[in-house]
């Protein structure tokens, strides 16, 4: 990766200090997202986990990639999550018996992948033509968006459809999935109009 | 010396801000009188005299901020603000509860970094940008930064303990999410028609008679819309409506706290205010005006058209508030999915199609 001055940019070229903050705030509010039993704390850490991610990218220089970073997670996604907790009214969560199998199954997934952004970086680290490292995304012009867009729609074109594709199919299946029945004991729930008697006016 | 340039910038960014925010409160007060038929506020300072003759000018110029309502509407309120008690319903956590208004404000006055205040001019030989944060990412920080606000309101509802502010911040958070689709579309379609995300590039595409409400009419008018439905004010303001849901999401604030969630409001429909005037009427250029580019001068001349059109903004905005009457809530979201969304689609489409093919081919 080159960054702003054509120099290849590594995490030494961020100042310490800022990204010892960054990373602590960052360790914290993640440990803050998975820790606590109020789901509305748990997405408020979750949102200062993603602000953090973008302060990163900013220090790196990346600043369309940090916007974005905010605008889209922070600023869109999370919001769905926050507005999902608080509609629903989500009580604190209780510590039950199925709990321990999602334990197993996250602690295999967090495991599996650490291993892949390792397979990532190696060959970075040891100077051969890596996984990650597309030029210039830190360019100075226009913050990046040039040389991202030509990655994504000529390099990565594949594998940004096909994620686009398969989100689409997790909107429709949750749509589905959450409509299932409901319409129809909605209609019977509802009472006709005709059946409602106007009360008299004079009692 | 950038440095202190930038501190400069950012003491002067802040202070632009709060007057602003007060120049729209004062006028949303005075002038919905004016709408209204009323008289509005015009007591406070209005018979303050003296027999010190030194100081009888500065008495007669309070007397007159008094009958225009200006120390009613700004000292008074702003004072009253401060010493009334500031509660906290009960079952409920102080640190979320004062953590709402924050976030409802602070990421609006972060935008601000990113506006030019006037084109760049050189002074005591550096050329200077008047912008606190050159980042040029441009509007697209504007944008994520506005939809950092919802967080705000939401967490003030939630943190109300009960169920109208509750409502109230659902309905905000619902209308905010849903309206911020069609201005992001907006903000895409405007970069592809001056072909820079950095605002003050978007002002220089628009000099002469070619400003961006000739060149685009329709983004203009979806724009406007979208304005004052982020801003939840004018006929959107169905977070707050005070026949339903008591006053919505603020319900359980008092003092200062209510006061910044107002502060916010003000200093929201300011941003929009700049934002229309940069990326639609020319920014600081006038048709016909051909300014000396880099002198201070000319930045100067340029700095007060452009606010010159920013009060205009804001004007229209708050005389829309109070002329307009409410939505109903299917109405909001039909207008929000059914009409803006696909109409802005539409308009990127166009205007890509134009751009590549027309002007290009």
């Amino acid at each position: 990766m080159t960054g702003i001055l054509g120099q290849p940019v590594v995490f030494s070229d961020i100042p310490l200090l800022f990204f010892g903050a960054v990373a602590v705030f960052m360790v914290v509010s993640a440990l803050g997202t998975v820790l606590f039993r109020n789901p509305l704390y748990g997405v408020i850490c979750l949102v200062g986990n993603l602000l953090g991610v973008a302060a990163m990218f900013a220090a790196l220089g990346a600043y369309f990639l940090s916007t974005v970073q905010v605008a889209v997670y922070a600023g869109a996604i999370t919001v769905l999550f926050l507005f999902v907790v608080m509609l629903l009214n989500l009580k604190i969560e209780e510590g039950g018996e199925g709990l321990a199998v999602f334990k197993i199954a996250a602690i295999g997934a967090g495991v599996v992948f650490v291993c892949i952004m390792m397979y990532a970086y190696i060959p970075d680290l040891i100077n051969l033509p890596g996984l990650v490292g597309d030029e210039g995304l830190m360019s100075p012009v226009d913050g990046g968006v040039l040389p991202m867009g030509r990655a994504l729609f000529t390099r990565h074109v594949f594998l940004f459809e096909a994620v686009s594709a398969v989100l689409m199919v997790a909107l429709i299946a949750s749509v589905m999935l959450a409509a299932r029945g409901t319409r129809k004991r909605k209609l019977e729930r509802q009472i006709p109009v005709s059946n409602v008697q106007p009360r008299p006016l004079t009692d | 010396m950038n440095t202190v340039i930038t501190l400069v910038l950012a003491f002067i960014v802040l202070n632009l801000t709060l007057t602003l925010a007060s120049f729209c409160t004062w006028f949303e007060r005075k002038g919905s009188a004016l709408i209204q038929n009323r008289v509005g506020a015009n007591r406070a300072g209005a018979f303050f005299t003296t027999d010190i003759l030194v100081l009888k000018p500065v008495f007669w110029v309070i007397r007159w901020m008094g009958v225009l309502g200006v120390i009613n509407t700004l000292l008074c309120d702003s004072v009253k603000g401060i010493l009334k008690e500031d509660f906290l319903p009960s079952g409920t956590n102080q640190f979320m509860h004062c953590l709402g208004p924050m976030l409802a404000v602070l990421p609006i006055f972060l935008a601000f970094a990113l506006i030019p205040l006037a084109p760049e001019f050189e002074l005591f030989g550096t050329m200077i940008k008047p912008q606190v944060a050159n980042l040029n990412v441009g509007v697209l920080f504007i944008l994520a930064m506005g939809s950092i606000t919802v967080y705000g309101i939401a967490i003030a509802g939630w943190t109300g303990n009960n169920k109208y502010s509750l409502l109230g911040a659902l309905r905000a958070s619902a209308q905010m999410i849903s309206y911020e689709l069609a201005m992001g579309v907006v903000f895409v379609t405007l970069v592809v028609q001056y072909g820079t995300l950095d605002l003050s590039g978007m002002v220089e595409a628009q000099r002469g008679i070619w400003w961006g409400v000739v060149t685009q009419p329709l983004s203009f008018i979806i724009l406007l819309i979208v304005g004052m439905a982020e801003t939840k004010r004018g006929p959107f303001d169905l977070p707050e409506s005070e026949s339903e849901i008591v006053a919505g999401y603020f319900t359980e604030y008092s003092g200062m706290k209510f006061l910044i969630f107002w502060l916010g409001e003000f200093a929201e429909v300011a941003l929009f205010a700049f934002i229309l005037a940069l990326i639609f009427f020319g920014g600081w250029h006038l048709p016909f005006l051909e300014l000396p580019h880099g002198v201070w001068w000319a930045a100067l001349i340029g700095h007060v058209i452009l606010m010159a059109k920013v009060l205009v903004f804001c004007m229209v905005q708050i005389i829309l508030r109070w002329t307009l009457p409410r939505f109903r809530y299917d109405q909001l979201m039909n207008l929000g999915w059914k009409c803006l969304l696909p109409l802005s689609v539409i308009n990127l489409f166009g205007t890509a199609v134009v751009k590549v093919y027309l002007m290009e081919g």
